[in-house]
């Protein structure tokens, strides 16, 4: 009877990447992938990130025709009368961690692009491929022992250990009594449209400013991202939140002037209607059990703030297939062992994206995935940006009407900051602060609203024009010194 | 392009036998699948959720019928081994 060491679920980037470093350290190995090629069933938002390259070296032989390099991002903000009222873009910057993160933001490619490749890339290594097969079930013994698994036709495939690779509705999880499905609050649904385009058209519209993300009052966020020939366009958010159909955001979305410019500059023409689901995590529950250990999706690995999801596949995959090797030396594949894994990923870029989870999850349920906030957000943030750089009257007059014009947003403000912001930056700061104090909270959160704009209003007018002076006094050291202070406090030191 | 023209513009292999199917008893006809599915599979027909046999011409396999159903009435496993649906440009 034939038997792997490792049976890889699913041949995406996960199931790839695990299958190619288990198959270099000797493993015997397989992946099983149930559509015609790896890739057929992959549906992204296609750009991956400077970490794939920084940690991958077969990385840089990357070499696709259909690529394109997002060298600038623009954030577009519409309000609720689906009106593009501000925007703004970002690029890489000469302090990024590394060089290619100085050199570009993502690089777009096509999942069949990728997928096929990298599934090869394990294929030379010496991992055996079957496609066209789908897993129906892991396989037990008498004894109740994960021996393998079950394909659709009721082949059984004897292996010791079995990485599931197999996406957000994991089979391998499933059947192994992992997990039965996500909550709805832990899944996000994206609807994506693929245009093609002509290369020299996006060249010449779009360049590298090929990320742009559309933040709104009406939809949950969407995107446009751009490829060598192509594009997708999309939106998405939890699988629970939509109260009218989808596609009725999504027209709203197609609807903006700044998108449809984007789609008859380029050219564009709908190739192809794709759906996913993404999780939305606070913490990856449980990612083993006896003789399996999932990654990627299947372990609910994207990145919980913008679902970036195939490095961590990819990650998260080598980091199994290692586990993997150390549990066929030892010959122990119980839960017990291989919650090794779990130590590994908590340790790694996989695990950091989760140390500030429960605060990032508030963020993008607060604001990003709530265009009820974009309702003040974008009037707020055009407001601002209006008020400090508008020519139709003096400088002078539009700098002393500003705190009048924002003053009616600062509760709403300050009640996101306390319940969003603050949070965030504490749980990202090094090392991890605590929360802050609640009294504190709830002080500011009383206090600013009703005295920030009377005291800038009365400084202002004894000063008369020395406003800007006046507003950072009362911000600095009536507000945010004492603040810090009270915090580094709590802490028992100072703040970094 | 309409959003039912949209929903259509996708490439797949039939798939001959079903993987999708919905427990009568256990549906409360909240129509949370009617709304979430983007390419229409789901009628409510008077309080109960119903599956038209069409389905396996059109679903996109996301499987997201199945994870907002909170009564657990909906039954989703993927397509037989190389059916369903095909990814051009994912």
């Amino acid at each position: 009877m034939k038997r792997y060491d490792l049976i890889v679920v699913g041949g995406g980037p996960g199931g790839s990447v695990a299958a190619k470093t288990a198959a270099e350290s000797g493993l015997k190995t397989i992946v099983l992938e149930r559509g015609i090629k790896p890739g057929d069933k992959n549906v992204s938002g296609t750009g991956l990130s400077p970490k794939c390259f920084r940690d991958f070296d077969f990385m840089k032989q990357m070499d696709f025709p259909r690529t394109r390099v997002a060298t600038m991002a623009t954030l577009h903000y519409s309000d609720a009368e689906n009106v593009e009222k501000l925007n703004f873009s970002f690029s890489p910057s000469a302090r990024g961690p590394y060089p290619e993160a100085r050199e570009f933001l993502t690089k777009n490619v096509y999942r069949s692009d990728l997928d096929p490749w990298l599934a090869g890339l394990a294929n030379e290594a010496g991992a055996e491929f079957r496609t066209a097969t789908r897993v129906s079930s892991v396989n037990r013994g008498v004894d109740g022992k994960i021996t393998g698994v079950v394909t659709d036709s009721g082949e059984k495939i004897h292996g010791d250990i079995i990485i599931g690779a197999d996406g957000v509705i994991s089979t391998v999880a499933r059947t192994a009594g992992i997990r039965e499905k996500w909550d709805p609050g832990e899944v996000a649904m994206i609807l994506n449209v693929d245009y093609g385009a002509a290369r020299e058209d996006i060249n010449r519209v779009i360049g590298g400013n090929a990320l742009h993300y559309w933040y709104s009052g009406i939809f949950p966020v969407g995107y446009t991202f751009f490829s060598a020939e192509g594009f997708h366009a999309g939106l998405g958010c939890y699988v629970n939140w939509w109260k009218k159909s989808p596609h009725y955001y999504l027209k709203k979305m197609f609807e903006l002037e700044g998108v449809q410019r984007q789609i008859e500059l380029c050219g564009g023409e709908p190739r192809e209607f794709q759906n996913h689901m993404v999780t939305f995590l606070l913490d990856p529950k449980s990612t083993y059990a006896d003789s399996v250990m999932l990654v990627g999706d299947a372990a609910g690995f994207a990145c919980p703030f913008e679902a970036e999801g195939v490095y961590y596949a990819m990650y998260s995959g080598m980091l199994a297939a290692k586990v993997a090797l150390e549990a066929h030396g030892s010959g122990d594949t119980r839960a017990s062992f291989l919650k090794r894994y779990e130590k590994a990923w908590r340790a790694s870029p996989v695990g950091e994206e989760f140390i500030a989870g429960e605060t990032i999850d508030g963020f993008v349920r607060g604001i990003g995935f709530n265009p009820d906030a974009g309702r003040w957000i974008v009037p707020m943030l055009n407001d601002a940006a209006y008020g400090l750089l508008n020519v139709a009257e003096s400088h002078t007059a539009s700098a002393r009407n500003l705190p009048a014009v924002l003053a009616p947003y600062l509760p709403i403000l300050v009640e996101t900051l306390g319940r969003d912001l603050l949070p965030l930056s504490n749980r990202m700061a090094e090392p991890p602060a605590k929360r802050p104090s609640p009294t504190v909270e709830r002080l500011l959160r009383k206090v600013l609203p009703p005295v920030l704009p009377f005291f800038a209003r009365r400084s202002a007018r004894a000063h008369k024009s020395r406003y800007s002076e006046v507003m950072s006094e009362i911000m600095v050291d009536g507000f945010m010194k004492p603040y810090a202070e009270e915090k580094a406090r709590m802490s028992g030191g100072a703040i970094r | 392009m309409n959003a039912k023209e949209l929903a259509r513009l996708i490439h797949k292999t039939v798939p001959e036998t079903d993987f999708i199917s919905l427990d009568a008893d256990r549906c409360t006809g909240c129509g949370e699948c009617v709304v979430v599915c983007p390419v229409f599979i789901w009628e409510l027909e008077g309080h109960t959720a119903s599956l038209p046999a069409d389905y396996r011409e059109r679903c996109l396999e996301c499987g997201a019928c199945w994870q907002v159903c909170e009564r657990g009435a909906i039954c989703f496993d993927y397509p037989e081994s190389g059916t369903g649906i095909t990814v051009l440009y994912g």
